[in-house]
């Protein structure tokens, strides 16, 4: 994936804030996907049976998470092994820093919708 | 004086207990040949002094191949893990050129570990969270941010990771610092034969425990090289694992074996004719009904599991055991891969334990387990929990399709060991603060525990004694 464009998903979202991305299969677990959704960029990553909206960009410096490692519940970034905690956004250990920006995932009908406007849950 | 009065025959020592009556000539089953170790008592020593640690860290750890960790765990380039042994760290990851490496964690820089995680991936390279300096997946330096700022010498040779030879086996990797060791193959003497059948590098990873014991490594592996302690610290597996017909089996380099038979209702115990719970148990473990075989006496269920696991292996598609025999499908192999490895190998699940020594304190070990399956291609396939084998525990791996490493979990509680494995790391500490005693003289061993003699000499052979 690293080094792909990003699937293009610019259309209006809904008066909910939620726009349809892709289909629920075509995140599976320990996968990930890079999507432009309003103008922002968004990995979608597998895990746990969950889809997880991640923005794509490392808060510790700013890199694309894109390329990362899923290991249970965790995602690392694959440039300075910044590790963090998907359900809760967390930065976990070495090197520290704030959390994963995240948004809200709903799948409804077989397609993921990703709330832009919405924070994932803590 | 009751309790010296065998109720069975005397063992001849140069023949051994034997866990099969009808194994063909050359078998990966047969009887080892007996290696002499002597009688002597084993000095406590080895298991309370400090300065043993010392010794060998520089003459055991730092010579012998290391299990590392799980080929499997880095499917991808640029895939990598974190493995430490004592006051040393390592950093194994697959090249671009689909090779596995393994280097020091340490940057050559200022000395900051590259990593600090368990598992992850690298895009392009590895970047020093310290100063950003970048090293390719091949261990090269790829740059130092703000060179302008170095005088020339001090970057003269373009400083890379430190390599650390590595090699992999039935999809485990090793690493070895020496280099000057011999090849891995043959440190491994008779295993991967023994075990190629099993087809390991299928395996992938379900379950992976780590648990400071408070006990030195010696005195922590010493309790999973025999099965001596088995009736009293294990009663419930010995409803259905012999305890007594465990054939032990010593090889060169240290190498040892011992076969547990899985099935059958052992001799101790009083009503071999009723199945018991625990072997219904491990029947419905292996998606099977136990009242299909009500009809067998306890004594004679082995060949209930034998079936049931064949029926298992159809469903999930493992072909591997096609190529093993009936006790092969049921019985647990249990090698230890020296210094300090076992595997409790079956046809459905490879159990690894490593003990490793403690990077401060020598009276402390890190204990960890490695649970692998094969992959299964049916739906609803629950891992067995083999650390509660028996107990119709089952591995809720959060992904049933084993394509996420489950995390390894660091346990402060026995409990989350598993069932079987709590009973040992309840029973370890005590032995170490016994062996501590002023009034203990060493082990006084039965034939049922020449293992650790064995792995003792080579461990002697290494410290040059």
């Amino acid at each position: 994936m690293t080094g792909q464009d990003a699937r293009s998903h610019e259309g209006a979202p809904s008066p909910g804030g939620y726009v349809a991305v892709c289909l629920e299969g075509d995140i599976r677990n320990g996968q990930q996907q890079r999507f432009a959704v309003a103008g922002r960029d968004i990995l979608l990553v597998g895990a746990g049976g969950r889809v997880f909206a991640l923005a794509n960009r490392c808060p510790h410096m700013a890199k694309p998470l894109e390329g990362g490692r899923v290991t249970g519940m965790s995602f690392t970034c694959p440039v300075h092994a910044a590790q963090f905690d998907l359900e809760t956004g967390r930065s976990i250990g070495f090197p520290k820093t704030g959390p994963l920006q995240r948004f809200d995932v709903r799948i409804e009908n077989g397609r993921i919708f990703v709330g832009i406007e919405r924070n994932g849950p803590d | 004086m009751d309790s010296f009065i065998p109720q069975r025959p005397q063992v001849d020592y140069l023949e051994g207990i034997r866990s099969y009556d009808d194994v063909p000539a050359g078998s990966v089953r047969a009887k080892a040949p007996y290696i002499d170790n002597g009688t002597d008592l084993i000095d406590p020593r080895r298991y309370r002094d400090p300065a043993e640690a010392v010794r060998e860290w520089d003459k055991l750890w730092t010579k012998v191949w290391n299990l590392a960790g799980i080929a499997s765990d880095i499917p991808n380039r640029g895939d990598w893990f974190k493995y430490d042994l004592g006051k040393e760290s390592f950093l194994i990851v697959r090249g671009d050129d689909d090779q596995i490496r393994a280097f020091y964690n340490v940057c050559p820089h200022r000395g900051n570990q590259m990593v600090r995680t368990d598992f992850g991936t690298a895009n392009e390279c590895f970047s020093c969270a310290f100063h950003g300096w970048k090293f390719g997946k091949d261990g090269s330096l790829l740059s130092v941010k703000e060179p302008e700022t170095f005088r020339r010498e001090v970057l003269d040779g373009a400083p890379g990771l430190t390599e650390v030879r590595c090699d992999v086996w039935g999809g485990i990797v090793f690493i070895n610092m020496d280099d000057d060791a011999g090849p891995l193959l043959d440190f491994l003497s008779v295993i991967p034969d023994h075990l190629a059948a099993y087809r390991l590098e299928n395996y992938r990873v379900v379950d992976d425990v780590e648990y400071i014991y408070d006990a030195n490594w010696k005195t922590s592996l010493d309790a999973f090289v025999e099965f001596y302690h088995a009736d009293q610290i294990h009663p419930e597996l010995g409803q259905a694992m012999e305890t007594y017909y465990c054939q032990y089996d010593l090889y060169p380099r240290g190498v040892s074996r011992m076969i547990l038979p899985l099935g059958n209702t052992p001799d101790k115990v009083e009503d071999r004719d009723t199945p018991n719970e625990v072997q219904e148990t491990m029947i419905r473990q292996w998606e099977g009904d136990p009242e299909e075989w009500k009809h067998l006496r306890g004594a004679d269920y082995k060949q209930a599991m034998v079936q049931v696991k064949r029926r298992l292996a159809e469903r999930a598609g493992w072909t591997h055991c096609d190529d093993l025999d009936d006790d092969q499908m049921v019985d647990d192999l249990n090698y230890l891969i020296f210094p300090n490895v076992t595997t409790n190998t079956y046809s459905d699940v490879n159990y690894l334990q490593i003990f490793r020594p403690h990077p401060t304190d020598p009276m402390k070990c890190i204990w960890r387990s490695i649970t692998l399956v094969p992959p299964a291609k049916h739906e609803g396939f629950r891992p067995l929990e083999l650390a509660s084998l028996g107990q119709g525990n089952t591995i809720d791996a959060a992904d049933k399709d084993l394509s996420v490493r489950p995390p390894t979990r660091r346990v402060t509680d026995p409990a989350d060991t598993g069932f079987v494995l709590e009973q040992d790391a309840l029973l370890v500490p005590g032995v170490q603060r016994g062996i501590e005693s002023r009034a203990f003289k060493g082990y006084r061993l039965s034939e049922q525990e020449i293992r650790i003699r064995h792995y003792l000499a080579e461990v002697d052979r290494y410290l040059a004694r």
